[in-house]
């Protein structure tokens, strides 16, 4: 028999299945159920008819696939998953991997792309997806369902020749390589590797085969900030002669769960890193990225959200045409750029079009320049597949000026005049920038808060990880400190959209906010800041 | 090939606000259901937060176990 499914995670991706589970508790509190005129001892259930339990869908691959990724070979130290709270919806469970294969089969016979519409998923956290028994097996039956991208993370601890021999007959394929460091040592140190060579040599061996990837690096202040940032440069060095699509730095952070002390000074550490990558970036040809993004643009005092070009992936369109790290897109064909979302969107529209040659013109040195770009002209580790932007890196995703008008109809929805908004250390300088420029609130007394992530604790500041509780807590502290009440809370859904039921990182529904502080709460519709 | 079974646990129910059983049931019923759903009247959002019986129309009993600092955020507001 099949293990139980997690129920917390049902929670945040199909709350249904939770309402089933406690109206039959609530029920059998009440009753017992009979067969034949006997007592029936139920302490289960199962769903019926799968296709009744399909749910709208991308049918992103790794919504298949991602079930490989219950387990891990390597151990870092810096392992995210190790600071997870236990009552976070998002555990993994720990099956047979004979059983997964047999959920991984299942929900492909219900994935239906075309139709956009697969099972609601129930996926943890994931670990390595390279080392499950059935990895290779399960991309080659998904790649009869969908010609999308498989954009798969790896420690690269198996990326042997054969195995990218295979992946290379699955193309198209993106990597997302955590080699974290270049050096065999301080790799083996940093993640436990058993054999750090062979990711290390991977890289020659994924261009050959044609397979773009990011190279990933955690920075871990372990020894000295010296050696660690030393061993950056040296890492960043080897995947830009290795030709990396680019490299992405993810600063470090901890919760509580994974330390209760003080680690590292956070700060110190972080402008650290970006001190070096800026240095880097003007000797590498390779893009390098720093996420969190916006703490690097919050670290300068000019405008946010602008369309300031960070580097260009190698072969790219964009890089063939002439555009420089530096430059500033001021047109995309006739149409003038304001914001960095719009650039985006923009270029991704070419970027997906049928049309071989398009006008961009960029401020270079105060200048405008308009230079034409060949879209067809482009080779390895640029491809029309993987890429977005015709090869244009950007500082992250920016802030939608649309979300300063939804936010306008939700306060006009509800009549209110005083709103309290809450935001994140991060987006808040961007958020008051626009909201500064915009002539959409005249007449409104707008507050921005924001709330602590005390949830997960230690040194995570993330607005997307702020959970119920912290919203709670934070307005109770804030209608103690303030003489007048504000006639509406908004706060952005994607702390919210995991599942699209309004749900937090722990499977609580946004509802109890308002129901606990006694104040109507909207959510702002928003997507989620990945970078 | 027969589908993966899906299988979720059942437990002994132990998280009561209301000491009559009857009464505990429907209170608990609600909240699930409205942990899931948005009411509506007409075109018009409303917000729950407690409930009768048909028997006895003098009695309200809370359906949230949280205590509401004020209750006047439960208005009808419409829709968009």
């Amino acid at each position: 028999m099949n293990s139980f499914q997690d129920i917390r995670n049902a929670s945040l991706y199909e709350p249904r299945i939770e309402l089933i589970k406690k109206q039959l508790e609530s029920l059998l509190s009440m009753v017992d159920l009979e067969k034949d005129g006997e007592v029936v001892e139920v302490d289960g259930f199962r769903l019926k008819n799968l296709k009744d339990w399909l749910s709208p869908s991308a049918c992103d691959p790794t919504e298949i696939f991602g079930y490989a990724g219950s387990r891990c070979n390597c151990n870092c130290i810096f392992c995210c998953n190790k600071g997870n709270p236990p009552s976070l919806a998002l555990g993994n469970l720990r099956r047979p991997p004979g059983e997964e294969f047999e959920e991984m089969k299942t929900r492909l016979d219900y994935f239906f792309p075309k139709a956009e519409s697969c099972l609601f998923p129930s996926l943890g956290d994931i670990y390595e997806v390279i080392i499950h028994p059935h990895f290779l097996e399960v991309l080659r039956l998904l790649r009869e369902k969908s010609s999308k991208v498989f954009r798969i993370t790896t420690n690269g601890e198996y990326l042997t020749p054969e195995i990218i021999s295979q992946l290379e007959r699955l193309k198209p394929v993106y990597l997302y390589l955590s080699l974290n460091s270049v050096s065999p040592s301080r790799r083996t140190m940093l993640m436990k590797s058993k054999n750090p060579q062979v990711a290390i040599e991977s890289l020659p061996l994924l261009k050959e085969a044609g397979i773009p990837y990011a190279l990933v690096i955690v920075p871990w202040p372990v020894d000295s900030l010296c050696e660690m940032l030393d061993d950056l440069s040296n890492t960043v060095a080897y995947a830009d002669h290795n030709d990396a699509h680019l490299v992405e730095v993810n600063l470090p952070g901890y919760s509580t769960y994974f330390s209760q002390e003080e680690l590292f000074d956070l700060d110190e550490v972080w402008v650290k890193v970006i001190s070096i990558v800026r240095i880097l970036r003007n000797s590498t040809a390779c893009p390098i990225v720093v996420m969190p993004s916006m703490y690097e643009e919050n670290l300068g005092k000019g405008r946010k959200n602008l369309p300031g070009i960070i580097g260009l992936v190698k072969n790219s369109p964009a890089a063939r045409a002439g555009l420089k790290k530096g430059d500033q897109i001021l047109k995309v064909g006739s149409i003038v750029v304001s914001s960095r979302p719009q650039a985006r969107d923009l270029l991704s529209v070419l970027q997906h079009s049928e049309i071989g040659e398009a006008s961009l013109t960029v401020e270079r040195e105060g200048q405008p320049i308009e230079l034409s770009v060949n879209l067809e002209d482009f080779c390895y580790p640029y491809s029309r597949e993987t890429d977005h932007h015709l090869g244009v890196i950007f500082r992250g995703t920016g802030l939608r000026l649309s979300y300063l008008e939804s936010l306008r109809g939700v306060i006009d929805s509800c009549n209110a005049k005083h709103v309290l908004f809450l935001s994140s250390a991060l987006v808040k300088p961007a958020f008051e920038q626009l909201l500064t420029e915009s002539h959409l609130f005249g007449n409104l007394r707008i507050d921005i808060g924001v709330p602590q992530n005390s949830f997960l604790g230690g040194n995570i500041f993330m607005g997307d990880l702020l959970v119920v509780q912290d919203f709670i807590d934070f307005i109770r502290e804030y209608l103690k400190g303030n003489g007048e009440r504000p006639d509406l809370i908004v706060i952005p859904s994607s702390p919210f959209s995991l599942g699209g039921w309004g749900r937090d990182i722990t499977g609580r529904v946004y509802l109890d906010i308002e129901r606990e502080v006694g104040v109507p709460v909207e959510l702002l519709e928003c997507s989620t800041i990945f970078d | 090939m027969a589908d993966y079974i899906f299988r979720y646990k059942l437990e002994k129910k132990t998280d009561s606000v209301f000491r009559d059983p009857l009464l505990e049931m429907i209170r608990a019923q609600l909240e699930s259901i409205l942990n899931v759903v948005i009411p509506v009247e007409g075109q018009r959002e409303v917000k729950l937060d407690g409930f009768k019986l048909l028997r006895d129309r003098r009695t309200i009993h809370k359906i949230f176990p949280q205590e509401q600092e004020t209750s006047d955020f439960f208005e009808e507001r419409p829709l968009q």
